[in-house]
C-alpha cells in the first residue's frame, strides 16, 4: 500500500492548515529567545558579553548542517523511488539551509573578530562549513538550470549526495586538525561542558530556527509544487513530452 | 570596557534580516505561483 503523504495534493491539504501556527510559535519563541539571551543568560567569564553570539551561532550551524542531511535523504529517496515530494522538499529545503549556513558564517565571523583578532581564517572548520555553503549553492543552481525538471533534480541530488561526505568533515574538523575554533562543547558526547543557564536560551533559539524552518518550508514546497504543475503545462505545450 | 556591543548587532541583525528577506522571497514567489497556477486554471477551463 501507498503512504498518502506521498501524495502532493493530500501532504499541502494536510499541512497548510499547520503553516501558520509554525509561524507563531516560531515568532513566539524568538521573543522569548532574545530576551533569554541578552536579559537572562549569563555573561562568559573570558568571553564576557560575546558570548550571546551563540545563541544566533550555534542553532544556525546545527539547522545548516541538519536541513543538508535533510535533503540528501530526500535526494536519495527521490532518486530510488522516483517520488515528487521527496525531490520537492529537498528544492524546497535547499534556500533555506543556504539562509542558515550564511548565517552562521556572517554570525561566526562576527564572534571571531573580538575573539581570535581576525574576521576570517581558512582553519578546518571554517573552511568545511564554507564548502557547505557552496554546496547548497551548487545545489540551487544545478535544480534550477534545466528546463526539464527531472534532469535537474537527477544532477543536484547526486551533488547533494557527494556533499553528504562533508558532513562528518565539519563535525569531527575540530578534532582532527588544530583549529582556531574551539572543540565541541555541546554536542559532546556524554555530558555538555556547558552551564544550564547557557543552555536554556541556546534551545529556545534552536527551536525557534526549527519553528522558522519547519513554516519556511511548506510555504516553499507549495511553491515547488506549484511550479512544477506549470513546468509540465509548459513542456507539453512546447511539445517537448 | 568593551562590551562587544559592535559584534553582537552585527551578528543578531545580519541574521534576523537574512531570515526576513528569505520569508518576504518565500511569501513573494508563493503568491506569483498561485497566481500563475490560477491563472492557467482559468485558461483550461
Amino acid at each position: 500500500m501507498e503512504n498518502k503523504f506521498v501524495n502532493p495534493g493530500f501532504l499541502v491539504s494536510y499541512m497548510k492548515p499547520l503553516t501558520p501556527w509554525f509561524g507563531f510559535i516560531a515568532l513566539l519563541l524568538v521573543v522569548i529567545g532574545l530576551w533569554f539571551s541578552f536579559y537572562n543568560s549569563p555573561i562568559d567569564y573570558q568571553q564576557g558579553n560575546a558570548v550571546r553570539i551563540m545563541y544566533i551561532h550555534v542553532p544556525s550551524a546545527w539547522l545548516g548542517m541538519g536541513i543538508y542531511l535533510f535533503i540528501s535523504i530526500s535526494s536519495f529517496f527521490g532518486l530510488v523511488y522516483g517520488h515528487v515530494v521527496a525531490f520537492s522538499l529537498a528544492r524546497a529545503a535547499a534556500p533555506i539551509g543556504a539562509t542558515f549556513t550564511a548565517i552562521c558564517l556572517i554570525s561566526g565571523s562576527a564572534w571571531g573578530k573580538p575573539m581570535w583578532g581576525t574576521w576570517w581564517v581558512w582553519d578546518a572548520r571554517l573552511t568545511s562549513v564554507l564548502i557547505l555553503f557552496f554546496f547548497y549553492i551548487g545545489y540551487i543552481i544545478f535544480s534550477k538550470s534545466f528546463n526539464d525538471f527531472s534532469k535537474g533534480e537527477k544532477f543536484s541530488s547526486i551533488l547533494s549526495i557527494i556533499g553528504l561526505l562533508n558532513i562528518p568533515i565539519i563535525k569531527f574538523s575540530v578534532d582532527y586538525w588544530n583549529t582556531l575554533h574551539q572543540p565541541a562543547s555541546i554536542s559532546k558526547i556524554g555530558s555538555p561542558s556547558i552551564h544550564v543557564d547557557m543552555m536554556i536560551p541556546l534551545l529556545i533559539m534552536t527551536f525557534a530556527f526549527v519553528f522558522i524552518f519547519i513554516h519556511l518550508l511548506i510555504i516553499r514546497l507549495q511553491i515547488e509544487l506549484n511550479d512544477r504543475r506549470l513546468n509540465i503545462k509548459n513542456m507539453r505545450s512546447y511539445g517537448d513530452l | 570596557m568593551n562590551d562587544y556591543s559592535l559584534y553582537i548587532m552585527i551578528a543578531y541583525i545580519s541574521a534576523f534580516t537574512c531570515i526576513l528577506i528569505l520569508a518576504c522571497f518565500s511569501y513573494i514567489d508563493f503568491f506569483i505561483s498561485r497566481r500563475k497556477i490560477r491563472n492557467m486554471e482559468n485558461k483550461s477551463e
